[in-house]
């Protein structure tokens, strides 16, 4: 690829195992690799931040610095945001393709990848991965398949702030307790660690997967266009607005080096130039920087660490720049601030650093927790915690559960996770039905639900029925894409083309996604008697056939057509399964089970 | 208790406690121990914190998946629920109340589920030092209430190892109650 340049050609042969660190950012992304005792930074058209930025031509993508002289409106900005909400949402709706977010950000994945292959001239598979500490599990999830579907070999998932801290661990041997403060283009992450020799440990995390330095350039230009224009913000149309937003990121950026600002800004019917003052930046940023103060004082108060005992705080994120968060925070907390290593590098350095001690071996052990509390939805609709926030990961929890209502045989299992006690306020991350259980009277089956959390912070769950021996009867399982596990399976087994060849894995994907609804419609074959008409039975049963075929040849698009069909023919189906006769709930708790 | 078993990979007989085999150095399936047992620590009440951590430190660097990157699945696995193990373990044990709890269902104790107070005496002074910690409202009454509460911990803690060495079961578990509203207390005065 020509338009790729090579900054430090000819890199020395070696036989350590290389591994990337990859930082996918809201705003930017950036990849690193370690190569002999040093790291080096994959450049993009020279530049060592790629814009995660994706623009769409004839079906082909171009990312990043690539993309030169388009139209601001038709570029695809902040996809990482999306993976909060639900990664699997389509961002891209044209009639020339449907993308979604996970979608996108191979694209970004794949790219990367292209680069950084071409930069070392050898094929790479192996990354290290970094989400913000705050990412739930669907995100982590959803970023991991993605980059699985780019052809990587994500060999672990880590928090961003923690990888800062194994940066300057290692690098500035920082010892003691350490707050990160990593202010990222669309999140926010605290955590607080324990560094010292050859263990990093991390302590306790809070933060806000939706508060970012984005959030600061809307509240900037809102500030300036009420201040100059007497406008809001929300009446400028869609396109001039991003173009304003964009001028008022730029304005923020100068900022770091003047105290007022000349600008020509044009809002459509008008243009004018302005004489901006510093203070009005600072004004318009107070409130969130304020919240990010509550989050790190809520943060030592539930580690039970008083700010005096903490060594210092360090400031991670391109968006940790502005002055004002440093003052605000020395202001607050009269502490050390260290920014010495570049704020927007450092976790992809500490990601590049871990990645090669763990394919290269090493004394360091970095430990980690995780950021929210896992349970499962009991009785009148609240939350029972299995795993709680801040537990040391990989955790294992089994719990056990019975039935509220007499001849019960069948019981739906709602996981979540969050902090709060109703589990409407928390996040639902996937449902399933457990049956088959023999009737017997309310409160004497025992349900051993089972909850496995990895160092990935991806999360297992398993439910027997202890008195039948039945595991794992999972029937209706809302959430139907490749899990984790079997993709696991497949970058460390049998699959090795899988490897090389994205066509066959989306084609592999796909085929393991029909073989699981077929399972899941034979499983609660017997109620589809008593629920379906003759007529939809007669449909469904068509469409499988139909599937099985297709099965066995290699057309991923008919089989998803397939999957798409079937889904819809079973809707009503899989709905009145889980409303009909089964009590909704897992009834109360009878003891608690923690292994030791 | 059993004393040896046979390495699942290469069959030599090796410890029953052993994490690894000495022949071959393959992880070996967990077994279920006691907390105390996990670290290999005197089943009581005291412990130094400093040598836990350490020892947390050490089967961390044995057993973390991080060090079974490009180990075979099952070693993945064992390390996976090893490392779990040790996680809770830890948790336990460095918890004074569930210390307890681990103690005394290891000296053959029953916790019954419910958790109230004995001693009507005790229940009113835990009602009293609620509402006094709810209704703070300045800096300087907070502290003191937090220093009168860290007395009282203190207290009951003494009481507790003193019940631990004349194995009375019944009063530890008494006062165990009481520390953990007496923590709750702290906790929520923060
Ligand atoms: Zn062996």
């Amino acid at each position: 690829m020509n338009l790729v340049n090579i900054s430090e050609p000819g890199i020395k042969k070696s036989s350590e195992a290389l591994c990337l660190g990859i930082d996918f950012g809201t705003t930017n992304s950036v990849c690193s690799v370690k190569i002999n005792k040093k790291i080096i930074y994959i450049e993009d058209f020279k530049k060592r931040l790629l814009p995660s930025v994706v623009f769409y031509e004839n079906q082909k993508a171009l990312v990043g610095n690539q993309i030169k002289n388009k139209s601001i409106s038709d570029l695809i900005f902040s996809v990482k945001r999306f993976f909060t909400d639900n990664p699997d949402q389509i961002i891209f709706d044209q009639v020339s393709a449907k993308k979604t977010a996970i979608d996108v950000s191979k694209e970004i994945f794949s790219y990367i990848k292209n680069i950084s292959e071409n930069f070392l001239k050898q094929n790479i598979d192996d990354c290290v991965l970094t989400v913000p500490a705050y990412f739930d599990e669907k995100a982590r999830s959803g970023i991991m398949r993605s980059a699985f579907l780019a052809g990587f070999n994500v060999r672990r998932l880590i928090n961003e702030p923690t990888a800062a801290a194994f940066a300057y661990g290692l690098e500035k041997k920082k010892r003691g307790l350490f707050l990160v403060y990593d202010l990222g283009g669309g999140t926010f992450d605290v955590s607080l660690l324990e560094l010292r020799e050859g263990v990093f440990r991390v302590i306790g995390t809070g933060g806000d997967a939706r508060l970012g330095g984005d959030d600061f350039d809307i509240l900037f230009a809102k500030s300036i266009l009420k201040e100059f224009f007497s406008t809001n913000l929300s009446e400028i149309k869609n396109d001039l607005k991003i173009k304003i937003v964009k001028k008022c990121q730029s304005i923020k950026e100068n900022f770091l080096k003047k105290n007022k600002i000349l600008e020509s800004i044009n809002i459509g019917e008008e243009e004018r130039k302005v004489n901006i003052d510093k203070e009005l930046l600072n004004k318009s940023v107070e409130e969130p920087i304020n919240k990010t103060i509550t989050i790190v004082e809520n943060l030592l108060n539930e580690c039970n660490v008083n700010i005096s005992s903490v060594d210092g705080l360090i400031l991670v994120g391109g968006s940790t720049r502005l002055e004002i968060i440093k003052n605000k925070l020395v202001e607050k907390f009269n502490i050390n601030i260290f920014s010495d290593l570049d704020p927007d590098l450092v976790v992809s350095c500490g990601a590049a650093m871990h990645g090669y001690e763990l394919l290269n071996g090493s004394k360091n052990l970095l430990l980690d927790v995780t950021p929210l509390s896992l349970g499962i939805e009991t009785m009148g609709g609240l939350m029972e915690k299995i795993i709680p926030r801040n537990s040391p990961i990989p955790a294992i929890r089994e719990q056990i559960f019975t039935t509220n209502e007499n001849s019960q045989t069948s019981i739906k299992i709602k996981i979540l996770q969050g902090e709060r006690e109703v589990t409407s306020a928390n996040n639902t991350l996937d449902e399933f039905v457990l049956s088959g259980l023999e009737p017997k009277p309310a409160g004497i089956p025992r349900i051993k639900v089972r909850f496995s959390l990895d160092v990935d912070g991806i999360l297992f769950v398993s439910a027997i029925d202890e008195s039948s021996g039945k595991e794992n009867n999972l029937v209706v399982k809302t959430n139907d894409q490749l899990s984790i596990q079997e993709m696991r399976e497949l970058v460390s087994s049998s699959f090795q083309n899988a490897k090389k060849d994205i066509d066959l894995r989306l084609l592999i994907e796909t085929k393991i996604k029909a073989t699981k609804l077929i399972n899941e419609i034979n499983n609660v074959k017997p109620m589809m008697k008593k629920l379906c008409s003759s007529e939809e039975s007669k449909e469904i049963n068509n469409i499988i056939k139909l599937m099985k075929v297709e099965l066995k040849s290699d057309n991923k698009d008919k089989i998803n057509n397939l999957i798409d069909d079937l889904n819809e023919k079973t809707k009503n189906f899989a709905q009145k399964i889980i409303d009909s006769n089964f009590s909704n709930f897992v009834g109360k708790e009878i003891d608690t089970m923690d292994k030791s | 208790m059993t004393s040896s078993k046979n390495c699942w990979s290469c069959n030599k007989t090796i410890g029953y406690k052993d994490l690894v085999c000495k022949a071959c150095g393959v992880l070996q399936k967990p077994v279920e121990l006691n907390p105390f047992d996990v670290f290999s620590l005197a089943k009581k009440f005291e412990i130094n914190k400093k040598i836990l951590e350490d020892k947390y430190f050490k089967l961390q660097s044995l057993l973390h998946p991080d060090k079974f990157i490009n180990a075979s699945q099952e070693e993945k696995h064992f390390s996976n629920v090893h490392t779990s193990l040790v996680n809770n373990a830890f948790k336990i044990l460095g918890d004074d109340v569930s210390r307890i709890k681990a103690l005394l269902e290891y000296s053959g104790y029953q916790i019954s589920e419910n958790e109230s107070f004995q001693d009507v005496s005790v229940l009113e002074e835990i009602m009293e030092l609620q509402n006094m910690s709810m209704s703070v409202e300045s800096e300087s009454e907070k502290k003191k209430i937090q220093s009168h509460l860290k007395v009282k911990i203190k207290k009951e803690i003494k009481k507790i190892s003193q019940f631990f060495n004349e194995k009375k079961y019944k009063d530890v578990h008494n006062s165990c109650i009481k520390l953990s509203y007496l923590q709750k207390i702290n906790i929520n005065l923060k």
